[in-house]
């Protein structure tokens, strides 16, 4: 013990001392991990030449431009959208379903049905890829089309779930009662109160499953075969054989979208009346 | 006419019966309480006048008109609920206007009416607030603002003042009763503070276990309380153990322990037999007690005065009087309310009081006091 002390003593002394500035030296390395290279690559959109390399000589528009007027990528952002708005809206419709079912009714399989509307996030991407291939297009011979949105369902389900579920638990019933108490009927109670409530968690879940659809790479890979690329799976082609500052342009691009669906859904709902809670 | 009438009001929960055969009526502008401890069933009759439960069994009307099975939205009531349920989404005015909103009150009109009651609950300036950013008391004002505003006939309060500390508590007590006279509407309010009722309440419903205990005003339930629940339920009472060894026309004799009393005929308000096991209770302000001198010297058998000594054990000080906790030696342990400083803890007291001040009850399945009698 004395042996051990004598080894972590003056370790641990120094630990205690200095807590709370290891904290900060810690909380800062992984946010500059985190937010460096997404700021490195923003800035590196603007970079003159045609190799990465740090720091540009000269801060430039081309790539943007270059990025607008390249069909193929712009192609892309089309196949993309044409496969994430309605997966979007699948997914949205069913996780609301099955938020409400799992937080008002007790059923039989209420249990497996959260179970298994969750478990795809623990089953290997390369796993569930594979037998979907061999599902969709071998064994039901889906058109290409059909089977990419439902993969897109598939993935974003658990996470939309997850996200819209705690906001009908926490939701209080109690508002309900006061709204037929006011004089509202069960219709005009679920219009101006139930859903207003639960609306921010339905957005947000929609958001995320937009966004792991807009960014999904690893089923539509598997599952498009050789129809025109999604976006992600675009960047994997160019980078596999040319890097270009586009690359950093796209990467923009997906950016800027993830942000401004957030500011979107921030100014649709009245989050900031319910965040004061 | 009364404004409410509820008779042979039941409710079961499977084999549980919450609401046991309940009839009382209240009469236009009045501030009527349902009091009694939780689970007495008194929340379940609340949430069947307003809607939200369906008696098993019963009658429920308002002005007259039968309005069991009628949905919560058509029913000329509204509820302060006890977590006030204030819309988190809405504003604080529209929180208020809700109501007006549902029965198409133009945008104008609610925003008068809406203004109007923020003025009467002394919110005004807060229209445009969150519910969230108000304190506790502010909510309480919203929620109440959200109830009147309809101009209901009838507004059920269920325990909305439970979770204010003391002071605030107390104020919104005259605050609702400033208000009500003010809006001249029909108050009824469930809580099981007996302090809150008896200070807010013109009448009483006294509620134990599903039943009715009684019903009247505050004075006639603290003067003469039914029941020895009555009894324990509003305000403090101290009960002596007895057997009843005669009944006459003017008199109860009575065996407490080692001597006889006898007390007023109507001190009991059911009938009496020879040999029926009663409860002697007695208020603790009615309770004197003075220092005694030796064991037994003070003990004083005079017939219409029941006396006895004893020590001190504890002592809570209330301002001017304080409550003293006395190990009496004929009946255990009782308290009295005397002034305060009279005594310390371990003093030897004589405490007596007046037959003409207790109520008698026939004690439940009690079997008869046993020797030494204790309380």
């Amino acid at each position: 013990m004395s042996a051990i002390d004598s080894v972590t003593g003056p370790f641990e002394r120094f630990a205690q001392a200095h807590a709370s500035r290891m904290a900060s030296v810690v909380i800062a390395a992984v946010l500059a991990f985190l937010w460096l290279p997404i700021g490195v690559l923003v800035f590196m959109s603007f970079a003159d030449g045609g190799v990465l390399s740090f720091p540009p000589e000269e801060l430039t528009l081309r790539w943007y431009r270059v990025f607008l007027s390249n069909d193929a990528a712009l192609d892309a952002i089309v196949t993309t959208l044409t496969i994430s708005i309605p997966a979007t809206g699948i997914t949205v419709a069913l996780s609301t379903m099955i938020a409400y079912a799992v937080d008002r009714y007790v059923f039989t399989g209420r249990n497996w049905l959260q179970l298994l509307s969750t478990l795809p996030i623990i089953v290997p991407l390369v796993v569930t890829g594979v037998a979907m291939v061999l599902f969709f297009n071998g064994t039901l011979g889906l058109p290409d089309y059909v089977s990419v949105v439902i993969a897109h369902v598939v993935r974003t389900i658990p996470f939309a779930t997850l996200v819209i579920l705690p906001t009908f638990i926490s939701f209080d019933r109690g508002l309900e009662e006061a709204s037929k108490d006011l004089g509202a009927d069960e219709f005009e109670t679920f219009r101006q109160v139930t859903l207003p409530n639960v609306f921010p968690g339905v957005i947000a879940g929609g958001l995320l499953a937009f966004t792991l659809s807009f960014n999904e790479f690893v089923y539509t890979y598997f599952v498009k075969g050789s129809g025109d690329p999604t976006l992600p799976v675009y960047i994997w082609n160019q980078i596999r054989y040319n890097v270009t500052p586009e690359v950093n342009v796209i990467s923009v691009v997906f950016l800027a979208v993830a942000v401004s669906m957030v500011l979107a859904a921030v100014s649709l709902t009245r989050v900031d009346l319910i965040a004061r809670r | 006419m009364s404004l409410l009438r509820v008779s042979g009001l039941t409710k079961e929960f499977g084999d549980l019966t919450a609401v046991d055969d309940v009839s009382f009526d209240i009469e236009d502008g009045e501030f009527v309480s349902i009091l009694g401890p939780s689970g007495s069933g008194k929340s379940t009759v609340l949430r069947m006048v307003a809607g939200f439960e369906e008696p098993t069994e019963g009658e429920i009307s308002l002005d007259d008109v039968e309005i069991v099975g009628s949905p919560p939205f058509e029913r000329d009531v509204n509820m302060v609920f006890q977590d006030l349920a204030l819309f988190p989404h809405l504003t604080v005015a529209e929180n208020i206007g809700y109501g007006l909103k549902q029965s198409g009150v133009p945008a104008d009109e609610r925003r008068e009416r809406t203004e109007r009651m923020l003025e009467m609950v002394r919110l005004e300036g807060y229209g445009d607030r969150a519910p969230a950013e108000l304190s506790g008391g502010e909510q309480q004002r919203v929620a109440l603002a959200r109830a009147l505003v309809n101009e209901p006939a009838l507004v059920l309060f269920d325990e909305p003042l439970s979770s204010l500390d003391r002071k605030l508590r107390q104020h919104m007590q005259s605050e609702l009763q400033r208000i009500q006279l003010e809006t001249d509407t029909t108050f009824l309010y469930v809580t099981h503070d007996q302090e809150v009722a008896l200070a807010v309440s013109d009448r009483l419903v006294v509620l134990d276990d599903g039943e009715i205990q009684q019903v009247g005003t505050v004075e006639e339930l603290y003067e003469a309380p039914a029941s020895r629940f009555v009894a324990d339920f509003i305000g403090d009472v101290n009960a002596v153990e007895g057997r009843v060894t005669a009944v006459d026309d003017g008199t109860i004799g009575l065996d407490v322990g080692d001597g006889e009393v006898s007390v007023p005929r109507d001190a009991a308000v059911e009938e009496l037999a020879v040999d029926d096991a009663v409860d002697v209770c007695i208020r603790p302000f009615l309770m004197r007690a003075e220092p005694a001198e030796s064991d037994r010297d003070a003990v004083d058998d005079a017939n219409e005065t029941f006396s006895t000594t004893g020590v001190v054990r504890s002592r809570s000080y209330q301002g001017s009087d304080s409550l003293y906790g006395i190990e009496t030696d004929r009946w255990g342990r009782l308290s009295a309310e005397v002034r305060s400083a009279s005594f310390d803890v371990d003093d030897r007291v004589a405490i007596a009081w007046d037959a003409a001040d207790v109520h008698v009850y026939r004690r439940e399945g009690g079997a008869p006091p046993s020797e030494d009698g204790g309380a």
